[in-house]
């Protein structure tokens, strides 16, 4: 039972890390795994200007998550879109982000050094008791942030011109083109959401834990299986997709050991790629027939 | 003149590998993100077969080739359902399954302390031990599987898979069996990788899965992609380049800690710089458009 419950409670840093990728996406065609490092940024942001700079949280955390959105902004426009204007297909674009992955990964440890950092500094983490349940704060805040950010979200996607936009633009771009929707721009905000969301997600995680180069990366497969199992438009199939890979992560370890969280967790992903690629509650698209 | 000599041999086994990918990657236009898998695996089966069963080198080398060959199949069948860079998601998560395969799978592999003491090899008769012995087994096998790929690249069979590549449902219209021939490139590819890994194995005798990351894989695909994709000159020529540049790298006195960073950023860049201005290549024929 506890690790069903552990799972859920885990599983607030999945929607955040799958929202991001969803957003990510669908919103700029192609997965960016770059995206990967700006989850660790949004972690080491923070870390120097809360630890090092000696600023406040409630000033840090935002100056962090504005940074990583213009960060995502400008990959946007000072590379995605010079490429894609060369009539570059997903698969470049891929292959670009990786290798952005691959600089700012090297940069990150190169700045701050291999070792693990800590944003709160260590001791027994503040815990509550609820049935029988050990919950830690950080855990609660964490499901409050996530819960905002589907809350937030869903409107932005329902109800705002811009979110209505994004979605017409994710379902399919050439044609939101012709009606008159600004490609780049859109994209930009979508480059915008999905990494002030990473940084969100990474600043989280790295208040629950530590802070780590590569940490990162691993969130970023978090992020893809939740994103591709839940069906990137939808947000309810996100948390759903969340609860899944928490609650089967937390009862592998229980089963089978900790250190095959990863393959679990990509075991899913392909069972959901090879079966299912449009997630849950997704339409068929282009690049998945069926 | 130990070193140079062991400059050439990394060369010869790069030169395998990206010239295996080249054909899946350059001739069918499917993106791989898994060929470290297959050189790792190729590289396992070599060093248990020859611990373990101290069978000799020849059937180790068959024995890789076919089991690595049955796990193509496994990644090749995914490329008939999903496409672009849902595929190289796909080909990802399978490399990561691996790894951590590797890694975790302790009572077979030895996990993180790796398999030591692999015997050197004995070819009807010839006892390969020194570093001149392992450049001409190289050579030979480089020989053989450049003029295989080059026979291969020029038949009818990989005129369908350029035109796989150009234009999937065009080339079906046609009658010719794509998925077939997908798969086909697959298993050729991991058979042609897993020979790679046999005499890495044999010759560092000692393998442990670091080094058969999802960085490895990363840096066949540049070396196909910097050497130029759908030309098996340019993979020799970019495998040639990529182990010589860093080398170059450490003669300029930068301190170890840095330079495996500064290394993996300058892939990076060159990654990044070489989609941007130049995404045939050097000698290439593709580059992914829309």
């Amino acid at each position: 039972m506890q690790f069903i419950i552990n799972g859920i409670l885990a599983s607030a840093s999945f929607v955040l890390a799958g929202l991001a990728c969803a957003i990510i996406i669908r919103g700029i065609g192609f997965f960016n795994l770059a995206l990967g490092a700006i989850f660790t940024l949004g972690g080491y942001f923070v870390f120097s200007l809360h630890v090092k700079l000696l600023l406040p949280l409630w000033i840090a955390v935002p100056i962090a998550i504005s940074l990583c959105a213009v960060l995502g902004m400008l990959f946007e426009a000072m590379l995605f879109s010079p490429l894609r204007a060369k009539q570059a297909g997903p698969s470049v674009l891929l292959l670009v982000s990786i290798g952005l992955y691959i600089i700012l990964y090297g940069l990150i440890e190169l700045i701050y050094g291999p070792q693990v950092e800590m944003i709160v500094a260590g001791g027994p983490r503040s815990s509550l008791q609820i049935l029988g349940i050990r919950i830690t704060t950080i855990q609660l805040v964490t499901w409050a942030v996530a819960i905002a950010a589907c809350v937030s979200l869903s409107c932005f996607l329902k109800l705002t011109k811009g979110g209505v936009a994004l979605r017409a633009v994710a379902t399919d771009s050439e044609l939101a083109a012709m009606s008159g929707i600004e490609l780049p721009r859109i994209r930009m905000y979508a480059s915008a959401i999905g990494c002030s969301l990473a940084a969100i997600c990474g600043f989280m995680i790295g208040m629950d834990s530590d802070l780590s180069p590569n940490m990162g990366m691993r969130i970023l497969f978090g992020g893809l299986v939740v994103a591709i199992a839940g069906g990137v438009d939808s947000v309810f199939g996100i948390v759903l997709a969340a609860f899944l890979l928490g609650i089967a992560q937390h009862v592998g370890v229980w089963k089978i050991g900790s250190q095959w969280q990863d393959t679990i967790a990509f075991a899913i992903l392909l069972i959901f790629l090879l079966f299912r690629p449009q997630g849950f509650f997704g339409k068929n698209f282009k690049k998945a027939i069926l | 003149m130990e070193y140079l000599l062991h400059i050439l041999i990394l060369i010869g086994i790069y030169i395998l590998l990206s010239v295996s990918l080249n054909l899946i990657v350059g001739y069918a236009g499917l993106l791989s993100i898994a060929h470290a898998a297959f050189y790792g695996v190729g590289a396992y089966v070599a060093a248990l077969l020859a611990l373990k069963l101290n069978s000799p080198f020849l059937a180790n080398i068959v024995c890789a080739i076919l089991l690595t060959g049955m796990l193509g199949v496994l990644v090749g069948v995914p490329s008939l359902r999903i496409k672009d860079d849902y595929f190289a998601i796909a080909t990802f998560a399978f490399q990561i399954i691996t790894f951590s395969i590797m890694n975790n799978w302790v009572s077979l592999t030895n996990g993180p302390m790796g398999l030591p003491g692999i015997p050197t090899p004995v070819i009807l008769g010839w006892q390969v031990n020194s570093h001149t012995d392992f450049l001409i087994l190289i050579f030979l096998l480089c020989f053989i599987i450049v003029s295989f790929s080059l026979i291969l690249g020029h038949s009818p069979f990989g005129r369908i898979l350029k035109s796989i590549r150009e234009d999937e449902i065009f080339t079906q219209a046609l009658g010719k069996n794509i998925a077939f021939c997908k798969v086909a490139i697959f298993v050729i590819g991991a058979g042609m990788a897993s020979v790679a890994g046999v005499i890495y194995a044999y010759y560092i005798s000692f393998i442990d899965p670091t080094s058969f990351t999802v960085m490895e894989s990363i840096f066949i695909i540049s070396i196909v992609i910097i050497g130029g994709a759908g030309n098996i000159w340019g993979s020799i020529l970019g495998a040639a380049f990529l182990v010589i540049l860093p080398e170059a790298l450490r003669f300029l006195g930068m301190p170890s800690a840095i330079a495996a960073n500064m290394r993996q950023i300058f892939y990076g860049v060159l990654l990044v710089l070489c989609m941007l201005y130049c995404p045939q290549g050097f000698l290439g024929e593709y580059s992914f458009e829309k």
